[in-house]
């Protein structure tokens, strides 16, 4: 039977080199869907941002500035008003104004998805008042210094799209429609997204006749494809491609400092579960809760080793738990000290002149060099007496197991996507408290009362100055007592064709296609 | 014959339930699904919501019951990730999962049958020297570094073929193939011949220990001495004896090709279902993995099933069940 119609090409990567006009991005996680409130997961936010925006746009370094807004003011302590950006229109022509914003924030409210989606960013906005078109009042249930940077996280849709549109919707470009630098072409859910710029973009559009993003999961098969000119740009490059890329000529590396830190955390619960002396009986009291035996931890760990050996130059050394230039880091405080002598005295002092054994839980497949940092940790334990055994497993059994309190001591990569310091403040070391929303991911257990009161004046203040040094004030404390042992700064890589492109990284590692120029 | 169906399709049927039963025990066992996805931001409120929508509040048997019920109404639940029926996302990545896997078993047969029967012919030649220690290569070789070798070669260095990705498909009756066009053939190869490797290996093995075999027995030495030319005995008369036992393993290697090409696919970055199920595993996406296996079992009872009545159309004395007549 010839079916001659009904055929049709699929729009595919082709071989060979590039025309100046296409680029082509290889990237290690592609989008799952189109549809900007189906999730919360950094890859497929990466993805959408090309296509939808959001009121106030979070720049290269996170910090908020005008997107769909144009400006936000506190006109009460509980009211932001937020003067919409006239002369916007989405892909289908329709032009954007208040109605748009109440109905995808109405629409992120009700189509919460597992992982939580947008709505974290959500749960402080009370209400959302029309002043006029282009004039909105947004009411917060408390006073909320975060919400410009809350709104940065909340993608903007026509009023028009159903509360319940399905992925495939989006996915087929039906309701892909957003205000963005471009339009979607076609999107396969990790696998191939492809895009035109859209002509009537109110900002500084994009000069690529077409973008195609594709998954390559695999490292060295996406160093092999920009290698072989499949693609013109690719994403977290691995440590172990850094020096082959750097010299190859032709081809440039774009570095920039990232969210993610690796952290040692103790686990601060009476018992631990893990935790026993040398003879494999259980001790009287959990180590972890004497600041002695944390700073003995931190002593213990040679960070220059971690970063210039284990991941072959692709992290620094951190002293706290912030990228540099993010609200609440603390410039002035000094590197933290690698003693083995000086770590072996304090765990004397605290009453194990033997040390003990602990098992150390990490993942093994979630961040770049997880499981070897992990694995490079145990014998610098073992120097000051500390027997660890090293787990390090996937991170479909980490994460659930962290959850139930299965572990004594972790290793875990910890992101703040919000440039801020209130997000791991509130999350990873306030007390539990789910009553008003603070330490949802303490699975450590940390519990510091005064410092909680920081973190929460800190999520309160309103006043820029003041906030930040509630927030500075926060993290010298916090790491004055070793609340939580911080390891490395993992920078984050790209690379690219040299005569193709220009990149300007970003440092939450989203690969916009906006921030890609042609030479 | 009839009985002999019936009773393989209750043994069958039998499989499917116990594997049921482990599947969903294991991803039950490995823990909640919501401790990965949520946003480490999330109110515990906003999690738990997450839980009771996915239904994974309710005890095991229930969550268990609810399964069976609606598998048997063809619904295998909905992927957390994607939000949409498991059972047609994997539907929808199986065509390139058996484009591939089909490509490396012609390749497979194409040079694996020649070559071990040559090599099983010439048994002391240099040539089947050469074919003997190639095969072992071809076993020993781990698929992973083969595929990012021929990367490394073909692409890379020569610049002859992609380096991955499907290429430009054509649609037929609604499925995408990429055989049927020039561009899709050379994106295709690379992988084909990356998953092939061991099964040539193992093709040719076979071929030449049968036809060593089988040219020691009566039946060919009087073939022989009854004049018959070298070509007649050796394609008909030998080759038919010696195809039982690559039956047989080809039968069990495509279902395996088909579930496990994972290795392959992530290395050429190919959109099949090896790619899927990874992905999906990695994040504990329990409908998709789940439906996947259920998939995997029904497929390798149906091969085996084709296998055995495959048998008795190449062998005659082959006989299906029943008593010995």
């Amino acid at each position: 039977m010839r079916r001659w119609g009904i055929w049709a090409v699929a729009l595919a990567v082709a071989g060979g080199t590039a025309t100046a006009a296409e680029l082509r991005i290889g990237v290690r996680t592609g989008g799952e869907s189109m549809d900007p409130h189906a999730s919360g997961v950094g890859s497929n936010i990466a993805a959408v941002k090309n296509v939808f925006e959001s009121l106030v746009a979070l720049d290269d370094n996170l910090q908020p500035s005008p997107g769909l807004a144009t400006s936000w003011t506190l006109i009460e302590p509980t009211t932001w008003r937020v003067e919409l950006r006239p002369d916007v229109v989405f892909h289908d022509g329709s032009s954007f104004d208040a109605a748009d914003v109440v109905h995808s924030l109405d629409r992120i409210r009700t189509t919460a998805p597992v992982d939580g989606g947008l709505v974290p960013f959500l749960r402080r906005i009370a209400s959302i008042e029309v002043v006029d078109a282009l004039t909105v009042d947004i009411h917060t249930d408390g006073p909320t210094a975060s919400l410009p940077q809350d709104l940065g996280r909340l993608l903007i849709v026509p009023s028009e799209t159903p509360m319940d549109a399905s992925p495939a919707d989006f996915n087929s470009g039906r309701l892909a429609i957003g205000t963005g630098p471009f339009r979607l072409v076609s999107f396969e859910p990790r696998g191939d997204m492809v895009l035109e710029p859209f002509p009537d973009y109110w900002g500084t559009g994009s000069t690529w006749e077409r973008v195609t993003f594709s998954e390559i999961t695999n490292d060295s098969a996406r160093v092999a494809a920009l290698l072989s000119g499949r693609v013109d740009l690719i994403n977290a490059v691995p440590a172990s491609a850094v020096e082959r890329l750097r010299g190859t000529s032709g081809l440039e590396l774009f570095e920039s400092s990232g969210i993610f830190n690796f952290f040692l955390f103790p686990d601060y619960r009476e018992p631990s579960p893990t935790i026993t002396d040398n003879a494999g009986q259980p001790l009287a009291t959990n180590p972890f809760r004497d600041p002695r035996v944390r700073q003995a931890l931190s002593l213990a760990v040679n960070r220059e080793g971690l970063a210039s050996r284990v991941l072959e130059g692709t992290a620094t050394s951190a002293n706290q738990f912030l990228t540099p230039g993010f609200l609440g880091f603390v410039d002035d405080l000094p590197p933290l000290a690698h003693d083995v002598d000086q770590a072996r005295a304090l765990l004397a002092e605290a009453g194990f002149p033997d040390g003990f054994r602990v098992d150390l839980h990490c993942t093994s497949d979630r961040l770049p060099g997880d499981g070897a940092v992990c694995t490079a940790l145990g014998p610098m334990l073992a120097r000051i007496g500390v027997t660890v055994t090293i787990n390090a497993v996937p991170r479909a059994v980490y994460f659930p197991a962290q959850a139930r309190g299965d572990f004594s001591l972790m290793m875990n990569g910890f992101s703040t996507p919000t440039g801020e310091g209130s997000y791991f403040l509130n999350t990873a070391l306030h007390t539990r408290d789910p009553e008003r929303g603070f330490g949802g991911f303490n699975h450590w257990h940390h519990s510091d009362l005064d410092l909680d009161e920081l973190i929460r004046a800190a999520s309160t203040e309103l006043g820029l100055e003041e906030r930040q040094a509630l927030l500075e004030e926060a993290t010298r404390q916090a790491m004055a007592n070793m609340a939580v042992i911080p390891l490395v700064h993992l920078n984050v890589l790209w690379a690219g064709r040299e005569e193709v492109l220009t990149f300007v990284p970003r440092v939450d590692e989203e690969t916009l296609a906006i921030n890609v120029q042609p030479r | 014959m009839t009985l002999f169906l019936l009773r393989r399709l209750l043994q069958g049927a039998i499989v499917v339930v116990v594997m049921s039963l482990v599947v969903f025990i294991g991803v039950y066992a490995i823990g909640n699904p919501v401790d990965i996805l949520i946003n480490p931001d999330a109110t515990p409120e906003i999690k738990q919501q997450a839980i009771e929508r996915l239904g994974l509040d309710r005890p095991f048997l229930e969550q268990y019951g609810t399964f069976v019920v609606r598998a048997l109404q063809g619904d295998l639940g909905r992927s957390f990730i994607y939000d949409e029926p498991a059972l047609k996302l994997i539907l929808q990545a199986m065509p390139a999962t058996l484009e591939l896997a089909i490509a490396s078993m012609v390749l497979a047969l194409v040079f694996g049958i020649p070559l071990g029967m040559a090599a099983g012919y010439w048994p002391d030649s240099w040539g089947a020297n050469v074919i003997m220690t190639g095969s072992i290569l071809g076993f020993s070789l781990p698929t992973f570094w083969v595929g990012l070798m021929l990367i490394v070669l073909f692409s890379v260095e020569l610049g002859w073929l992609p380096s991955g990705g499907r290429g430009e498909t054509v649609v037929v009756f609604g499925v995408p193939l990429s055989f049927l066009t020039w561009n899709g053939l050379t994106h295709l190869f690379l992988p084909a011949l990356n998953l092939a490797l061991f099964k040539i290996s193992l093709v040719i093995r076979l071929t030449r220990a049968g036809m060593r075999e089988t040219l020691q027995q009566d039946y060919i030495k009087y073939a022989r001495s009854k004049g018959l030319s070298r070509h007649r005995v050796v394609f008909v008369h030998a080759f038919r004896n010696i195809l039982i036992p690559i039956v047989t393993v080809l039968g069990l290697e495509i279902g395996s090709v088909i579930a496990f090409a994972v290795v392959t696919e992530t290395v050429f970055s190919w959109p099949g279902m090896g790619k899927l199920i990874i992905d999906s595993i990695n994040v504990l996406d329990r409908p998709v993995v789940v439906a996947y296996l259920m998939l995997t079992v029904v497929m390798f009872v149906v091969i085996n099933l084709l296998v055995d009545l495959t048998y008795s159309l190449v062998d005659p004395r082959v006989r299906l069940g029943g008593r010995p007549r």
